[in-house]
């Protein structure tokens, strides 16, 4: 595994997320503190989830097609995916925060 | 294709007439609901149950890529629902409760839903002049649109509604020379708010398409050379290697007329789907459902619609709870970029929020202060709650607050700012 710098707490508040250019590209989400990654590519089309809407039920909703994915699982919840997204470890070291992602994708 | 065709259950048995997004959306909503007898979902295609939206942009663009099966072939076999696919429904006898289908097979229900969608409207002054004319409806469509666009071709497409400018968008990307032919004086007049068109149109020209309005073709001829030439009512003549053509939809509701049921302009159906005979329902394109918010019957033509719908009408067979309404939604792909619209396409005024002169913004149609409709431009996550907006009938107050694209519209929406 790689562990990839993602940014600081202070530069992902809650409700927000922020896309990761590793190959492929992986979005990491705060959802009331709690930090989730996710692949950032929809796997119904090319929308970037890191661009989708967070929902309180530890949802995001992808902001071209409202495909609905689990942040904790990644499952596809909704129509039109049906197939999952891939799900990262996120690590957080004093106030930054790493995403741990497959060797070589960064 | 390796589906199941064998009963896998006994008891009551629940037959869905039609193979697209409604028709494969209920079938799987009545799994979903607990319903344990027969299904049997018949589609006329002879493919598994596919996306529409994509035929229009990646089967033609990139197909390799491509991805528009709703489902995998499994599914079926997992959710026990047994299908026909590549069998049409001919007729059904309502006394009997017996459908028959185009093979011979007769299949006896206890209920029927009749998602039976539309077909491309046909324009036989241009079907007359044989190959070389496409229409853009199914998946075999796109296949066969597909192999004839490539750079340099000159794409004449007819009707300037979404599926035009998607497939113009799409030529484009092949290399082709594309103009657009529409008789009537604005683009997307069916369908869309006049700022969105605005944008659209501009863009499409910036990609060198050439717009044609208020041109009524009156005649369409093919030289020696397989040029095909358009004339125009006005004099204005078109010449292009092919042909696309997008002017609406014809209902597949014959089997429904035919059957006695109540038909006008689409089979009506209450809020649970039901159509004015008890055991048969419709959902999708072919169907106008009373809506409690609107106070009158109506039908859409969009993916939404048919998820939804056919989702709340497979669920109502079963449960006979009223389907859940939500805000009328589409959206359209056009050169990488998305536009999303929700609720009324008319307004009194349209507020923009976004940076000046950038693309990315999301901007609401108000009438007499209250948000009625909405659409975003490559900024569909501001979807979701401009929704809940419009479906709350919300008031703007500070309009400067909801025009600025750094405030969160999430927090506007919900009452927190």
């Amino acid at each position: 595994m790689d562990k990839i710098h993602v940014c600081s707490t202070a530069d992902l508040p809650p409700g927000e997320a922020r896309r990761v250019d590793t190959s492929p590209a992986v979005a990491v989400f705060n959802l009331d503190g709690e930090f989730y990654a996710l692949a950032d590519l929809c796997t119904h089309g090319n929308a970037s989830m890191a661009e989708g809407y967070l929902e309180d039920d530890c949802t995001v909703e992808c902001p071209v097609h409202t495909a609905r994915f689990c942040l904790k699982t990644g499952k596809a919840l909704t129509q039109p995916a049906t197939v999952d997204l891939a799900t990262f470890e996120v690590q957080v070291e004093g106030d930054e925060i790493y995403v741990l992602v497959p060797q070589g994708g960064a | 294709m390796n589906v199941m065709t064998r009963p896998v259950s006994e008891g009551p048995v629940h037959v869905v007439v039609g193979g697209g997004q409604a028709g494969a959306a209920a079938a799987s909503a009545m799994r979903e609901a607990g319903f344990a007898g027969r299904i049997v979902l018949v589609g006329a295609e002879p493919h598994l149950p596919y996306e529409r939206p994509p035929l229009s942009k990646d089967v033609l663009v990139k197909p390799e890529t491509a991805h528009f099966a709703i489902h995998p072939e499994s599914y079926y076999a997992e959710k026990g629902i047994e299908c026909r696919f590549g069998d049409a429904a001919v007729h059904f006898d309502l006394d009997e409760k017996r459908l028959e289908l185009a093979s011979g097979e007769t299949l006896a229900f206890d209920k029927l839903l009749l998602a039976t969608g539309a077909r491309a409207r046909a324009y036989p002054l241009l079907d007359q002049l044989g190959s070389g004319v496409y229409t853009l409806r199914t998946l075999d469509d796109a296949e066969a649109l597909r192999g004839h666009i490539w750079p340099g071709r000159r794409v004449l497409v007819v009707g300037g509604g979404v599926i035009g400018l998607e497939v113009a968008a799409s030529a484009v990307a092949m290399g082709a020379a594309v103009t657009v032919i529409e008789r009537g004086e604005r683009l997307m007049a069916r369908g869309a708010p006049a700022p969105m068109v605005e944008v659209l149109t501009a863009l499409h020209r910036e990609h060198g398409v050439v717009f044609e309005l208020g041109a009524e073709l009156v005649e369409a001829t093919r030289a020696n050379t397989r040029e095909i030439t358009l004339k125009a009512a006005d004099g204005r003549v078109f010449t292009g290697d092919l042909v696309v053509y997008g002017i609406g939809v014809e209902l597949n509701a014959d089997l429904a007329i035919s059957a006695g049921l109540r038909v006008e302009d689409g089979i009506v159906v209450d809020e649970c789907g039901r159509t004015s005979h008890p055991a048969v329902y419709a959902a999708g394109d072919v169907a106008r459902q009373w809506n409690p918010a609107f106070g009158s019957h109506l039908r859409f033509e969009t993916w939404a619609n048919a998820q939804n719908q056919g989702t709340g009408v497979g669920r109502s067979m079963v449960t006979g709870e009223p389907c859940g309404f939500e805000v009328p939604w589409y959206w359209t792909d056009q050169y990488g970029h998305n536009f999303q619209v929700a609720g009324a396409q008319q307004a009194d005024e349209w507020l923009r929020r976004g940076d000046e002169g950038a693309l990315k913004s999301t901007v609401f149609g108000l009438k007499d202060g209250v948000v009625v409709g909405a659409f975003t431009i490559d900024n569909g996550r501001e979807m979701r709650p401009a929704r809940a907006m419009i479906a709350a009938g919300y008031r703007v107050g500070d309009r400067a607050l909801l025009a600025n694209p750094r405030t969160d519209l999430r927090k506007v929406a919900d009452g927190r700012l």
